[in-house]
């Protein structure tokens, strides 16, 4: 699904559905932290797109969403003509979509080359040790142009695929300023859709499901074993130590169960939920790593 | 492990904190060889460590490994579900860093990672 999402002056944020004219959610939007973060189906443009600009974030209001569906290009270029100020995102898609912006950004001054051309041959590393949101905060202060190309997903062997970020400043013949990114989210978003399908997929049948027949298989064995006690005469020393082990295997069978259904709602909801309380970190790491160690020292030998 | 003494109290899901801490060890664990080498080829000690200091916002934990490192093509992908650093040599299905990132995330904390060829710290 190609995707254009335009933020311009007075905030109003618009969605180009480019061919594909299906309905569309509207646009949420949470306080998270001191951020104002954009949820759509938990694409995580989004969120970096409110980061941009700190006045986009204090105006942005629900009611200052509008949702527009379009064909692209011709509505689009209506709106990027009357466009006075502010930050364009969209998806290139097709060759000739991206033919038509770079052609629009050259009327505005900005030159060919410094779209055209970079946007697939030009990579800056930076990007990855200072994240997105970092590296598009100083394209927009410098003015130069960035691409990221070729975030690789090839861990299906479906092929590979690519996100394509380019990022350009440029002054308008008024000489309002404008940065512009031009993100293929297509892939992106699309094979995000399919890892989620396929991590829940795995989570529940690969995973969750032999776990819980153990939890429950070691369920069963403990009731058996206490006849052992009885028939066999085992002593209580010995039964403690037997009970002790089966117990370690129960909870931590029950605590992998949890961590599962955990990650099962975080893929279902797109998003982690939290019952933050007041916490003193040390004991909690402490536990953390003491609960690890025994997996460290067997690795030693 | 290393811990700051005067730790301010944080507010954070235990719990999932716990689960992000565990998985990233684990991950570290799971990755450090039975047997590592110095650069001369002389063996060390395989050796994994935890660093909880102060940092402006709240705290840093901070997690090393002396392992083989991460290469550096895998280093901007490893956080994304469904990418794994090394496919071949670790069983995996590529999803767990990818949870973890959206714990700490969620929080309205940064993960990242770091490989300088022989460590790779991890934090």
């Amino acid at each position: 699904m190609a995707r254009k999402i335009l933020f311009n002056r007075p905030y109003t944020i618009s969605y180009f559905m480019g061919r594909q004219k299906q309905p569309k959610s509207s646009v949420n939007l949470e306080e998270v932290g001191d951020k104002t973060r954009l949820q759509d189906r938990g694409n995580p443009l989004h969120a970096e797109a409110s980061l941009l600009i700190p006045e986009i974030k204090a105006s942005l209001a629900p009611k200052d969403v509008s949702r527009k569906e379009s064909v692209f290009p011709q509505e689009a270029r209506n709106t990027w003509d009357n466009l006075s100020c502010g930050l364009i995102i969209l998806s290139p898609g097709p060759d000739h979509q991206i033919e038509f912006w770079n052609r629009a950004v050259e009327s505005w001054g900005l030159t060919r080359s410094q779209v055209l051309g970079k946007k697939y041959d030009c990579i800056v590393p930076k990007i990855f040790e200072e994240g997105r949101i970092g590296l598009i905060n100083e394209a927009i202060k410098t003015g130069k142009t960035v691409c990221l190309k070729g975030v690789e997903h090839n861990s299906l062997r479906r092929g590979v695929r690519y996100q394509d970020l380019v990022i350009s400043r440029f002054t308008d013949s008024k000489g309002g300023h404008h940065g512009m990114i031009e993100v293929d989210d297509t892939t992106e978003s699309e094979f995000r859709r399919q890892m989620d399908g396929f991590a829940a997929r795995i989570l529940s049948h690969e995973i969750k499901n032999p776990v819980s027949v153990i939890g429950h298989a070691v369920e069963i064995l403990s009731g058996d074993i206490r006849t052992l006690e009885k028939d066999f005469g085992i002593p209580p020393e010995r039964m403690s130590g037997i009970f002790g082990c089966l117990g370690i295997a129960e909870r931590n069978a029950g605590r992998i169960n949890e961590i599962i259904n955990s990650m099962l709602d975080t893929l279902k909801n797109e998003r982690i939920t939290l019952s933050p309380k007041r916490t003193d970190i040390r004991p909690l790491i402490q536990n953390t790593v003491d609960f690890i160690r025994p997996d460290a020292e067997q690795k030693k030998h | 492990m290393n811990q700051e003494s005067d730790l301010p109290d944080v507010l954070i899901d235990s719990e999932r904190i716990q689960q992000a801490v565990s998985g990233i060890l684990s991950n570290a664990i799971k990755f450090t060889p039975k047997r590592v080498q110095n650069e001369d080829g002389s063996p060390k000690e395989n050796k994994v460590s935890v660093t909880v200091s102060k940092s402006r916002f709240g705290i840093d934990i901070m997690m090393s490994d002396n392992g083989p490192g991460i290469p550096k093509d895998a280093l901007n992908r490893i956080f994304k579900m469904g990418e794994r650093a090394i496919a071949d040599e670790v069983e995996g299905h590529g999803i767990g860093l990818a949870v973890h990132k959206a714990i700490i995330l969620a929080h309205g904390g940064k993960i990242s990672v770091e490989s300088r060829g022989g460590p790779a710290p991890h934090s």
